[in-house]
């Protein structure tokens, strides 16, 4: 009996305690609420549209009237070839970009590293990563305008004799178009990150190599790289967690229909499917859905994977552990 | 202590010099060429593919541009969206991630609720729907308010809040200061680099930002810039390929079209020389993933 008033009281107390909390800091709960309501209406909110993947949209009745149909645009998922053929798609041109896009940066990083004139450098440095900073309208444009028939390539491969390459429209070079076009606008800011590694070395060791008598490459093979083990591991596992997106804003403004069998990915599909010919809304958010848990199954995977690499994990670090 | 050694200046030294120079101008040149052909005339852009310098001034395409383009509105639009959405967002991440360091009931709670849409998004259809409902179609708002608060940012603004020595705000509070104060007064203050990193992140973000605008935009005058480029890039492909002969085909010259361009990437032309170190910061202070 005693016990439980003494339990009881304890309660009371912390209770008390929490409320007083809140009023004490009722200035920073205010400071909360515009994120909140930011929060729940722009990303809770079109959740609930999420429905619509086993619906049959209807704009005169609305999301919640909508009639159901039940898997139906699942079903028509495994079965559309203009589906298939985007997601075969997306695979093979994020692997390229994946595997293809993986050294350069680190190369580019390596050179860098063996510039002594900080000068230099930094000029080369502020060239190499800027195209990163133009959006890919602008980018597009400008190789537009670079491989046309009359554009710069093909007016200098004439000029030597060679004969006249339609880039833009080939099929079966295309996507390796996709791929040197993400590199050239990519590889030097993805330089900066193990350039960042590669100044946490610690100088010493390398004043060691030399007074063992190591060469330049002996220095880059045996200091440098392993000294960037770590952020390349977490780089190349953590690229793989956009595996589902092959880069929408590139392709989307570098493509036209002859290339929708080499180059139509997921998200200029789904695209196209919800704005142009007649829209199909559920299908479209069954195709999102589809993605979407895909994209989350490899974020889980590939984001604890690169923690097993001594990443720091997304989000880690924000909320104080007590 | 560091004993400079002065090393020789090898061949070795100088085929990485020649290598990062070559591939320097093979990344630099495309954009250095499309500044070329937007400033001389039409012309001499035929005549001579492959310019160094222009032989010759003519900036009638940015006249053309301005004054028969929608490129002049897309400015303003983006301008607004740089500034206002910068501003925006830069206030709700500092009051969130301010208040979410602090010891406050269900702070835990409220974190939870702010993480779990990174991992789920309604997607494309979903947020054009309810863009539709809340009324905003057609309105800078739809370009501002959706992308108001980045979680990832607050992330990384907590923990440099989280970083920062708790002597300094206890000495504050000692003199009687509350926690807007201290805030404002005391550690804003000491976080100006960050603060003009995510600024500038969120600055380019916003000015690049043209699906949006083909989203949720109709009216020309209204669309952000970089939408209004992509139509006109969009249109004189079809321009050029329909009208072979007549004055059609001096709507949208390469002259025209490269000075829109140029326009569209003017901005982080001019700033981002001199602002790449607050750029790099990020990288630092961020997250390992970009």
């Amino acid at each position: 009996m005693r016990n439980k008033s003494v339990a009881k009281s304890d309660r009371e107390l912390k209770r008390k305690e929490t409320l007083r909390a809140i009023k004490r800091y009722k200035y920073l709960y205010i400071m909360l609420i515009p994120t909140i309501i930011s929060i729940f209406v722009f990303r809770y909110m079109p959740i609930y549209g999420i429905q619509l993947a086993f619906k049959e949209f209807n704009p005169a009745l609305g999301i919640t009237k909508s009639p159901w149909i039940g898997l139906a645009n699942f079903e028509r998922l495994v079965s559309e070839p203009g589906f298939l053929n985007a997601f075969k798609n997306t695979i093979i041109i994020s692997l390229m970009k994946v595997l293809g896009g993986f050294t350069p940066p680190i190369i580019l990083a390596v050179l860098f590293n063996e510039i002594r004139s900080l000068r230099y450098k930094k000029i080369m440095q502020t060239i190499y990563t800027f195209p990163n900073f133009i959006s890919w309208v602008v980018m597009a444009g400008i190789i537009t305008n670079l491989f046309s028939g009359s554009g710069l390539v093909n007016q200098i491969l004439t000029s030597i004799g060679l004969e006249k390459q339609n880039l833009l429209t080939e099929p079966s070079t295309f996507r390796m178009f996709i791929l040197i076009t993400a590199i050239w606008k990519g590889a030097g800011w993805g330089a900066i990150y193990y350039m960042a590694a590669i100044a946490g070395i610690d100088t010493s060791l390398y004043e060691a190599a030399e007074i063992d008598g190591a060469n330049r490459w002996q220095k880059i093979w045996h200091v440098t790289l392993p000294g960037i083990r770590e952020m390349i591991a977490i780089q190349f596992i953590m690229s793989f967690s956009g595996l589902m997106q092959a880069g929408f804003d590139q392709i989307f403004n570098l493509y036209n229909s002859s290339l929708f069998e080499v180059a139509d990915i997921i998200d200029t599909y789904v695209y196209r499917i919800s704005f142009q010919q007649t829209p199909s809304y559920g299908f479209s958010v069954a195709v999102g859905m589809f993605t979407g848990v895909i994209n989350l199954v490899l974020l889980l995977v590939f984001n604890q994977l690169s923690k097993l690499g001594g990443g720091k994990g997304l989000f880690e670090g924000g909320v104080r552990k007590s | 202590m560091r004993k400079k050694k002065l090393k020789r200046f090898t061949f070795t030294d100088f085929c990485i010099y020649a290598i990062v120079a070559i591939l320097g101008f093979t990344v630099f040149y495309p954009l250095y060429n499309s500044v070329l052909i937007s400033i001389v005339p039409q012309y001499e852009a035929i005549k001579h593919p492959f310019m160094l310098y222009p032989p010759k001034l003519d900036f009638s395409a940015y006249k053309f541009a301005f004054e028969s383009t929608s490129v002049a509105s897309g400015v303003f639009v983006s301008g607004m969206k740089v500034i206002l959405g910068g501003a925006l967002s830069m206030v709700l991440t500092l009051l969130t991630s301010y208040a979410l360091t602090r010891p406050l009931p269900g702070r835990r709670l409220i974190y939870a609720f702010l993480l779990i849409p990174t991992y789920f998004s309604g997607g494309i259809i979903p947020n054009y729907l309810l863009i539709d409902q809340l009324g905003l179609m057609n309105t800078i708002w739809a370009l501002i308010l959706p992308s108001s608060v980045s979680f990832g940012t607050v992330v990384i603004f907590m923990r440099y809040f989280n970083s920062l020595p708790e002597e300094l705000e206890e000495s504050a509070r000692l003199d009687g200061a509350n926690d807007i104060l201290i805030l404002f007064k005391i550690l804003i203050p000491l976080m100006k680099p960050i603060i003009a990193t995510y600024f500038l992140y969120g600055a380019v973000a916003n000015w690049n930002s043209w699906f949006d605008g083909l989203l949720y935009i109709r009216t020309a005058s209204k669309m952000p810039i970089q939408t209004v480029l992509r139509n006109i890039i969009q249109e004189s492909t079809i321009s050029t390929m329909e009208s072979t002969s007549g004055e059609e085909i001096a709507v949208y010259t390469e002259g025209v079209k490269m000075a829109c361009l140029v326009i569209g990437m003017a901005p982080i032309m001019a700033f981002y020389p001199f602002l790449q170190k607050y750029f790099v910061t990020g990288i630092t202070a961020g997250a390992v993933k970009g």
